[in-house]
C-alpha cells in the first residue's frame, strides 16, 4: 500500500526560551492509505498537537509533513484537503443539518445537484435518513446524532485524510462504545485514511489498525493493538495500556530470545526478550498481564514445577476484590514480589492468607528494559 | 478503495514569502493607530495646548503659561465644583449600589409574589431614558409648587426641602443609574454554586454568617463593577446638574458655563484636564481595589441559586421592589403624562389632555428630530463596524498590536462626555481639520464616546465563540474571507447588533458632548429638550422626551422581536 501520510521529526515548542514547553519532540511515523491510525496517550502528551499540526491549525516548529510524498508542512489548512471531526463537533448552530454537511462542498463551488446528491449520500453513510434530518438544526439533535453530522461533514468532499480529535469524549459510556464501532465501519466503508486521537486505550485498541502510544511528547511505540498489548516496547506502554505486573529482575541466562531472570529476593522466571526493544544489560523489568497468571490453591495442586515453557511460583493471597466477570487477587510471592492476578474463576477458599501457586506461560512473560515508573 | 487518487493534481500551492506577510494585520493596526492619533491623542493634546495658553489666544511655545491652572487652584467656585462633583458621585454610587443590590437580592434569593420577567424589565427601564430628561419631573413633583409638595403641604402642613441643589441631583441621578448595579449583581446572585452556601450550612454557619462570609464576598466583584459604571457616568453627568443644580456647580456644568458664558476655551480646557485626572485617579483606586478582590469560583457547577420561600420575606421584598420601581419610573410617567397634558398645575394629575405639545414640537423641532436620528444612525453604524473589526483583530492577535488596540479603545471610557466635547472643539475648530459647525464633528464625538462599547460587545461575542467553529471551516477548505463571512460573522451577529442597539439608545439622547458641539444647523433633540427645560417650557420638552422614549422602546422592541435579545441582557456588563 502507498503511504498516505508521513511525519518526519515533527517538533512543536510552545513559548520561547527557558519558559517554553516542548509539546511534541522529534516524532516520526508513516500511515498507509486506508489505515486507521490512533494517537493514544494521557492528556498533555502532545497527541492533539500532532493532529493539529497535520491539519495545519498549529505551526510546525521543525520537521516535515508529507501527504502522498508531497511536502505540506507550510500549506494553510484550507488547502490541505482534509476532513476533521472536532471534540466539540463544531457544528454551525446557524445552519441546518443539510447546510452543515454541504459546507465543504459550497466552499468548493460544487454545483447544486451534486451538492444535494453528495450530502444525501454522506448522511446515508452515517445512518441519518436525509429526509428526516436535513432541515433540522444541530441543536435539536442528540449528542450521537451531532457526532454523525460532524462525521458526514468531514467526509462529504472526499478528503485525503480524516482527522478525529477525541470525538467520543462528550458521549456517555454506552454510546461511546457504539459510536466507535460506527466510526470504524464508516471509515472502512469509505476506505479513507484516518488519524484518531484518544486518551481511551480500550477505544484505541478496539478500532485501530495501528496505535502510536505517546508519552510526554514522544512516541513510545507504534504497533497493532495486539503488539502494543502483548509486546509492549517499554514498561511505560505496558503500564498505560491495560493493567500490568511490573517488577525488577536480573537476567541469569539467555538463549535466543528466551531468557531466565531472577528477582533480588530469589524468584526465578522464564520469559522472552522483546526483540524490538531489547534491554541494554542484565537489568530488566519483568512484565506479565494479570489475566495470564493462573492461581491455584497449593493443597490441591498437582505440583507443576517450573520448566522452560511455564513459570510456577509459590505465593500467599494478601487481598481480593470480586469484580463479577473476574476476581482480582493481590498476592505476594515467596520472594516478596507483589503481583496482581485476574482470575475468571472465583475460588471459595482462596481468601487472604491462603497459600497458592501461580503458574504463567513463559511466552506471556516479557523482559523489558529497566525503567522506573512514577506511581 | 482509496479516496486519494494518485493521478489527481493535488499539489500544494506554494506560497511565496511576500504572500505570507499578513498585510491585513498591518492595515488594521495602522487604522487603529490612526484613530487613536487623530480622534483621541490629537484632541487631548489640543486640550492640553489650549490650557497652557492665555485666555482667548491659541497655543504658542513662546507663550506657555500656567495662569489657567493657577486661577483654578485659587478659584473658590472651581474648588466648590470639585467638592460638589465628588460629593454627588459618592452619594449616587452609594445609593445606586444599595438599591441595585437590594433589588437584585430580592429578585434572586426570595420567592416574590410578583412576575419575575416583568420585574426584571421594570428594573431595566430607568436606563432607557437620559437622566436629564426626567430630571425636571422631580421639580414638577417636588418643586416649590410641585404636585406632591402641595399635596403633602395640604395634608400634613409639612413643607418639603427644596429639590434644587444636591438632594435633587442625587435623587434624580440615582433613580436612573441603580439598574447598572442591579443587572451585574443579579448575574452574580442568580447564578452561583449552591453547594458553596450549602457546605457552609452543613459546617454549622448561621444564615447571617453565611451571607457575610460566603455570599457577599462572591458577589462583591460584580457589584463593584456595577458601581464603577455608575461612578463614571455620574461624575460625567452634565444634564441633571445643569437643570437641578441651582447655584451648585459640578465640574461638567462649570466647564459648560465657562464656554457658553465667556467663550473661554482655555480655562475650560484646564478644567477638563483636571476633571480627567480626577476620574483617572478614582478609577485607578477602584481598579486596584477590584483587582485585589477579583477571584473566580473554583467550580464550573454553576446553577440557579435557591430562593427563600418565606412568606414574610416575600411580602417585604415585593413592597420594597415595587416602591423602588415606582419611584424610579416616576420621572418617565411624569414625562409622558406631561407631554399629553394641556394644563397641569399643582394637582396630582393633569386637568386637561391634548396633543398640542406634540403638534408644536413636530412643527418647531423637525430639524432637531431629523438630525438626532440621522447623526445617531451614522455614528452607530460607524462605531459598530469599526468596533467589531477592531475586536476581531485584537481577539485574533494576542500581540503588541492587540495591546495598542486595547488602549485605543479603552481610553474614551475615562473621558466624560463634556471633555470629549471640549476636546473635539479644541482640535477641530482650527488647524488641519476643521469640523466645527458640521454634523461630522458630532458623529466623530459620538463615535469616540461609544465605539468602546461596540468593541466590548464584539469582544465578548468572539470570546464566547468556540474556536473550533472557525478551525472546522478552515479544514473544510474555506479561506479566511469565507470563514469570516459564513461562520464568524453570522455567529457573533446577535451580540454585535445588541451592542449597536445599545449604542443607538445611548446616543439618541446624548447631551454632554452635544451641548458643546452643536450648531444652529445641527441641533439635536437633546439640545432642544435642554433649552425648553431651562426656560421652564415643560410641555414641549416632555413631548420630545416622550419621542425619545418611543424611539428607544422601538429599538429595544426590534432587537427583542428579531434577535430574541431581552432588554435585560442588553445592558449587562455595561
Amino acid at each position: 500500500m502507498a503511504i498516505g501520510l508521513e511525519a518526519r521529526s515533527l517538533t512543536k515548542r510552545f513559548g520561547q526560551g527557558p519558559e517554553g514547553v516542548t509539546a511534541v519532540n522529534d516524532v516520526s511515523f508513516e500511515i498507509e492509505e486506508g489505515e486507521l491510525f490512533s494517537l493514544l496517550g494521557e492528556s498533555g502528551c502532545g497527541k492533539t498537537t500532532i493532529l493539529r499540526m497535520i491539519a495545519g491549525l498549529e505551526k510546525v516548529t521543525s520537521g516535515t509533513i508529507l501527504f502522498s510524498g508531497q511536502d505540506y508542512t507550510h500549506v494553510p489548512p484550507n488547502r490541505r484537503e482534509l476532513g476533521m471531526v472536532f471534540q466539540s463537533y463544531a457544528l454551525y448552530p446557524h445552519m441546518s443539518v443539510f447546510e452543515n454537511v454541504a459546507y465543504g462542498l459550497r466552499i468548493r463551488g460544487t454545483n447544486k445537484t451534486d451538492v444535494t446528491e453528495k450530502v444525501r449520500r454522506a448522511l446515508d453513510i452515517v445512518d441519518l435518513p436525509p429526509d428526516t434530518f436535513s432541515q433540522r438544526r444541530p441543536s435539536e439533535l442528540s449528542g450521537g446524532q451531532q457526532q454523525r453530522i460532524a462525521l458526514a461533514r468531514a467526509l462529504v468532499y472526499d478528503p485525503r485524510l480524516l482527522l478525529f480529535d477525541e470525538p467520543l469524549s462528550n458521549l456517555d459510556a454506552k454510546l461511546r462504545v457504539y459510536m466507535r464501532e460506527e466510526i470504524r465501519k464508516v471509515q472502512q466503508r469509505a476506505g479513507i485514511t484516518a488519524i484518531y486521537v484518544t486518551h481511551d486505550q480500550e477505544e484505541a485498541l478496539a478500532i485501530s489498525d495501528r496505535v502510536a502510544v505517546m508519552f510526554e511528547g514522544v512516541i513510545e511505540q507504534i504497533g497493532t493493538p495486539v503488539e502494543v498489548y502483548d509486546r509492549p516496547a517499554s514498561a511505560i506502554v505496558a503500564d498505560f495500556i491495560g493493567k500490568a505486573n511490573l517488577f525488577s529482575a536480573t537476567l541469569t541466562s539467555k538463549t535466543g530470545t528466551g531468557a531466565v531472570a531472577r528477582t533480588a529476593a530469589g524468584d526465578v522466571v522464564h520469559g522472552f526478550v522483546n526483540e524490538e526493544a531489547p534491554p541494554s544489560g542484565d537489568d530488566v523489568t519483568v512484565m506479565i498481564r494479570p489475566e495470564r497468571l493462573t492461581l491455584r490453591l497449593r493443597d490441591d495442586d498437582a505440583a507443576t514445577a517450573a520448566n522452560g515453557s511455564t513459570n510456577s511460583l509459590d505465593a500467599t493471597i494478601r487481598s481480593l476484590s470480586y469484580l463479577g466477570s473476574r476476581t482480582r487477587y493481590g498476592v505476594e510471592t515467596a520472594g516478596g514480589t507483589s503481583l496482581t492476578v485476574d482470575s475468571v474463576r472465583y475460588l471459595e477458599r482462596a481468601t487472604p492468607g491462603a497459600a497458592v501457586r501461580l503458574s504463567f506461560p513463559a511466552q506471556d512473560t516479557l523482559f523489558l528494559r529497566r525503567q522506573e515508573l512514577q506511581p | 478503495m482509496s479516496t486519494v487518487d494518485a493521478t489527481a493534481p493535488r499539489t500544494p500551492t506554494s506560497t511565496g514569502r511576500l504572500a505570507n506577510v499578513d498585510w491585513f494585520r498591518w492595515i488594521v493596526l495602522a487604522m487603529s493607530l490612526g484613530i487613536l492619533l487623530v480622534f483621541i491623542v490629537y484632541p487631548l493634546g489640543s486640550v492640553l495646548a489650549l490650557s497652557l495658553a492665555e485666555r482667548g489666544t491659541p497655543f504658542s511655545w513662546s507663550a506657555v503659561t500656567f495662569e489657567n491652572f493657577r486661577q483654578l487652584w485659587t478659584s473658590r467656585l472651581f474648588r466648590g465644583a470639585i467638592l460638589n462633583s465628588l460629593t454627588l458621585t459618592a452619594w449616587v454610587v452609594v445609593i445606586s449600589t444599595t438599591i441595585g443590590v437590594t433589588y437584585a437580592y430580592f429578585l434572586t434569593r426570595v420567592r416574590l409574589p410578583l412576575n419575575h420577567t416583568l420585574m426584571m424589565t421594570l428594573g431595566t427601564i430607568p436606563l432607557l431614558m437620559p437622566p436629564f430628561v426626567g430630571a425636571y419631573s422631580w421639580v414638577l413633583l417636588f418643586g416649590r409648587s410641585g404636585s406632591i409638595t402641595q399635596i403633602v403641604n395640604e395634608l400634613f402642613g409639612v413643607s418639603l426641602p427644596t429639590i434644587y441643589g444636591m438632594t435633587g441631583m442625587v435623587v434624580a441621578i440615582s433613580a436612573t443609574m441603580w439598574p447598572f448595579v442591579f443587572l451585574l449583581a443579579y448575574g452574580a446572585l442568580a447564578l452561583s454554586d449552591p453547594s458553596l452556601e450549602e457546605s457552609a450550612e452543613v459546617m454549622g454557619a448561621s444564615p447571617l454568617r453565611r451571607l457575610f462570609t460566603i455570599t457577599v464576598p462572591l458577589v462583591t466583584p460584580a457589584v463593584l463593577t456595577g458601581s464603577l459604571v455608575v461612578f463614571m457616568r455620574a461624575i460625567g453627568e452634565f444634564g441633571t446638574p445643569a437643570i437641578l443644580g441651582g447655584n451648585q456647580y459640578v465640574i461638567p456644568t462649570l466647564i459648560y458655563f465657562r464656554i457658553s458664558g465667556y467663550g473661554d476655551f482655555n480655562m475650560a480646557s484646564a478644567m477638563a484636564l483636571v476633571s480627567v485626572g480626577l476620574s483617572v485617579l478614582c478609577l485607578l483606586f477602584l481598579a486596584l481595589y477590584l483587582r485585589r478582590r477579583d477571584y473566580m469560583t473554583v467550580t464550573s457547577r454553576v446553577q440557579a441559586s435557591k430562593r427563600s420561600a418565606s412568606r414574610v420575606l416575600g411580602i417585604v421584598g415585593a413592597v420594597v421592589c415595587i416602591l423602588i420601581v415606582f419611584v424610579s419610573l416616576l420621572p418617565h410617567m411624569t414625562v409622558v403624562l406631561g407631554a399629553f397634558s394641556e394644563r397641569w398645575r399643582g394637582t396630582l394629575l393633569p386637568t386637561e389632555y391634548g396633543f398640542s405639545n406634540f403638534i408644536r414640537v413636530f412643527d418647531r423641532d423637525q430639524t432637531a428630530i431629523r438630525n438626532s436620528i440621522l447623526l445617531t444612525l451614522v455614528a452607530t453604524v460607524v462605531a459598530t463596524v469599526v468596533g467589531t473589526l477592531l475586536a476581531y483583530i485584537s481577539a485574533k492577535r494576542k500581540s503588541r498590536a492587540g495591546i495598542i488596540i486595547d488602549i485605543t479603545v479603552m481610553l474614551p471610557f475615562i473621558l466624560p462626555g463634556i471633555v470629549v466635547g471640549v476636546a473635539m472643539a479644541a482640535a477641530f475648530s482650527a488647524g488641519p481639520l476643521v469640523m466645527t459647525g458640521t454634523g461630522l464633528i458630532l458623529v466623530v464625538a459620538y463615535f469616540v464616546r461609544r465605539m468602546p462599547y461596540n468593541f466590548r460587545a464584539g469582544t465578548s461575542s468572539l470570546q464566547a465563540l468556540d474556536k473550533s467553529m472557525e478551525e472546522a471551516s478552515s479544514v473544510c477548505g474555506a479561506t479566511w474571507g469565507q470563514t469570516s463571512s459564513r461562520v464568524t460573522l453570522p455567529l457573533i451577529m446577535p451580540g454585535v447588533i445588541a451592542g449597536a442597539v445599545l449604542t443607538f439608545i445611548s446616543l439618541i439622547g446624548e447631551l454632554s458632548a452635544t451641548i458643546i458641539l452643536f450648531s444652529g444647523r445641527w441641533k439635536t433633540i437633546s439640545v432642544s429638550i435642554y433649552e425648553y427645560l431651562i426656560s421652564h417650557q415643560t410641555g414641549p420638552a416632555f413631548a420630545l422626551g416622550t419621542l425619545l422614549i418611543f424611539l428607544v422602546f422601538a429599538a429595544v422592541f426590534l432587537v427583542n422581536r428579531f434577535l430574541g435579545v431581552a432588554i435585560t441582557t442588553l445592558f449587562r456588563g455595561r
